[in-house]
């Protein structure tokens, strides 16, 4: 029971970091290698409200949506955007995304550091405890904090008009400025967003894994993973590719370390990149790319065949 | 006048694609913009709207000077461009796709969209339909419905014939000059298809290799024998 509530959790973090991680791929085509340290600066954001301002970390989640929204539109405005106008291809890009990375992980340790320093507390490895012992509330919370973000952002982008012309833009930018729609502010508002989901993230993570400036870095993979397999050019595939890594990931190793195989937990990221290695063998374009309709017809005919 | 082109010479980035290009359209008035694949006409339109580099020559839109307005604050000034591709939205519906043309219009859109399916009544029953499941004939429908839900006072369309079917383009054609006589909007029409595109036009403009090599009346165009066997598969 535990293991699956623990799981539900990590999937949460997964989600809605992947969310955001989607939605800047499909901006500008290139993979934030920095969206991992916006989920640390998020769980540092909340401890920083915790420890400076007293507030518990669940009210410092729109604070944390705030810094790491700013960081990333930061990152937007100031690497991003003039390299595009320059048209700078990929791999460029690619790389200045590499190098932001480093840059905002180095200024964590930096911040880390100082704030130990100057507060003669622990600013690394740190942990958020629950009142009264209670392990399970941030699940709760969490979860409902996705289920939320999730219907929100389905609402703001499918039901509103500046949601309906931020999709516009980020799929044909071209077409979108020729009729009037700012595409520049349309991608930055997907990045402000992404950040600020990142950023929500992170709040959450202390609560299941010690913290430092390393810990969202860690779990980038994840994301690109969920990503990739919810098709990298759907926001929504995100959240089905977020929990079937998570949930893997974890319910993953609980199965293969007991009995009867009692493999060392060592394996354990390996197990959600086996999925999707095989999940993408059969749907190469993510699980939003399958023709799920013809799929379901030709199941119920029964002749799905391999390959 | 509505637009002029002077001396325009565009291309992408330090690439120079056309070369001191000009010419003018009027209000009601239909041009023609033709020559073989590789030409440049797609180049020149996107130089007109703000898709490619401008590396010298002006531009007027209703005698103010536009030359370096960014794509969508000419959208805004009534300028309206059809790309040769990608010229809906292909994840968004088509109720959608019609929204987001509208998105410079304030209250008046429902009424606006209204009045455009009237004029293209094949639409009314896909508006629910993503725009990527529809056949190329209804693709194109919808990037002509895009347009006109916009009143433009410019209305440039790239190839909107290319890949059809020729009843289904000879069909498109017979909208645009339907368009024509219904609205008050000037047009530039790139084609490939010379005949069909010379048969509604007033003016055609001949562009090869990037320059242009005739700009004048549509009909003398067809009886220069020289230019319309060489470069517009026609047989006179
Ligand atoms: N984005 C671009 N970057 C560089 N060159 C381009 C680009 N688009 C088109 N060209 C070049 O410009 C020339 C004219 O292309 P285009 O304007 O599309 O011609 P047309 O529409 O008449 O077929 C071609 O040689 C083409 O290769
Ligand atoms: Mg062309």
């Amino acid at each position: 029971m535990n293991v699956v509530l623990d799981a539900l959790a990590f999937s949460n973090i997964i989600v809605l970091s992947s969310i955001g991680l989607t939605l800047t791929y499909i901006t500008l085509k290139v993979p934030n290698f920095a969206h991992g340290d916006l989920v640390t600066i998020g769980a540092y954001t909340a401890l920083a409200a915790a420890r400076l301002l007293g507030i518990t970390p669940y009210a410092a989640i729109p604070l944390a949506f705030i810094a790491s929204g700013m960081a990333a539109l930061a990152s937007y405005y100031l690497v991003y955007r003039p390299l595009d106008r320059r048209g700078a291809g990929i791999v460029t890009l690619m790389i200045a995304s590499m190098s932001t990375e480093v840059i905002l992980r180095a200024s964590l340790h930096i911040f880390a550091d100082v704030m130990t320093t100057s507060t003669k507390s622990y600013w690394r490895g740190f942990l958020f405890r629950e009142e009264g012992g209670q392990l399970t509330s941030y699940i709760v919370v969490s979860t409902i904090t996705a289920i939320l973000i999730i219907i929100s952002l389905y609402l703001f982008l499918h039901r509103t008009k500046y949601g309906v012309a931020l999709r516009a833009a980020v799929e044909n930018p071209s077409l979108a400025s020729a009729i009037g729609i700012d595409v520049d502010k349309a991608r930055a508002v997907s990045w402000l967003i992404a950040g600020g989901l990142a950023g929500v993230a992170g709040v959450f993570m202390p609560f299941r894994t010690p913290t430092d400036p390393e810990t969202g870095w860690a779990l980038l993979l994840r994301m690109f993973a969920a990503s990739v397999l919810g098709g990298l050019d759907a926001v929504f595939g995100a959240v089905i590719g977020g929990y079937v890594i998570g949930l893997s990931e974890v319910l993953g190793i609980y199965l293969l370390s007991g009995p009867p195989l009692n493999l060392s937990t060592a394996y354990r990221p390996a197990i959600p990149f086996a999925i999707l290695v095989i999940l993408l063998l059969i749907a190469p374009r993510g699980l939003s790319g399958v023709e799920w309709r013809r799929l379901l017809s030709r199941m119920s005919r029964g002749v799905v065949r391999s390959g | 006048m509505l637009l002029e082109v002077e001396e325009l010479t565009a291309g992408y980035g330090d690439i120079r694609v056309i070369e001191d290009v000009s010419f003018s359209l009027g209000s009601g008035e239909l041009l023609a913009v033709l020559g073989p694949n590789g030409s440049g006409k797609s180049t020149l339109v996107k130089a007109v709207m703000g898709l490619a580099t401008v590396h010298s020559g002006r531009i007027l839109f209703r005698g103010e000077d536009v030359t370096r307005l960014k794509p969508h604050e000419k959208a805004r000034r009534g300028m309206v461009y059809v790309p040769q591709m990608n010229n809906v939205f292909e994840r968004l519906t088509v109720r959608e796709n019609l929204i987001m043309a509208g998105y410079t219009i304030g209250d008046e859109l429902q009424d606006r969209i209204e009045e455009v399916l009237e004029l293209l009544p094949p639409l009314r029953r896909l508006m629910g339909r993503k725009a990527w499941t529809l056949s190329g004939g209804e693709r194109q429908m919808l990037a002509l419905a895009m347009a006109l839900v916009r009143s433009p006072e410019l209305l440039i369309l790239d190839e909107p014939t290319a890949s059809l079917a020729p009843p289904v383009a000879e069909k498109i054609i017979g909208l645009i000059a339907q368009i024509r006589e219904s609205e008050d909007v000037g047009i530039i029409l790139v084609e490939q298809n010379a005949k069909l595109a010379l048969s509604i036009s007033d003016e055609a403009l001949l562009m090869v290799s990037g320059k242009q090599v005739y700009m004048g009346d549509a009909n003398k165009l067809l009886s220069r024998s020289d230019l319309s066997s060489l470069y517009l598969g026609v047989r006179s």
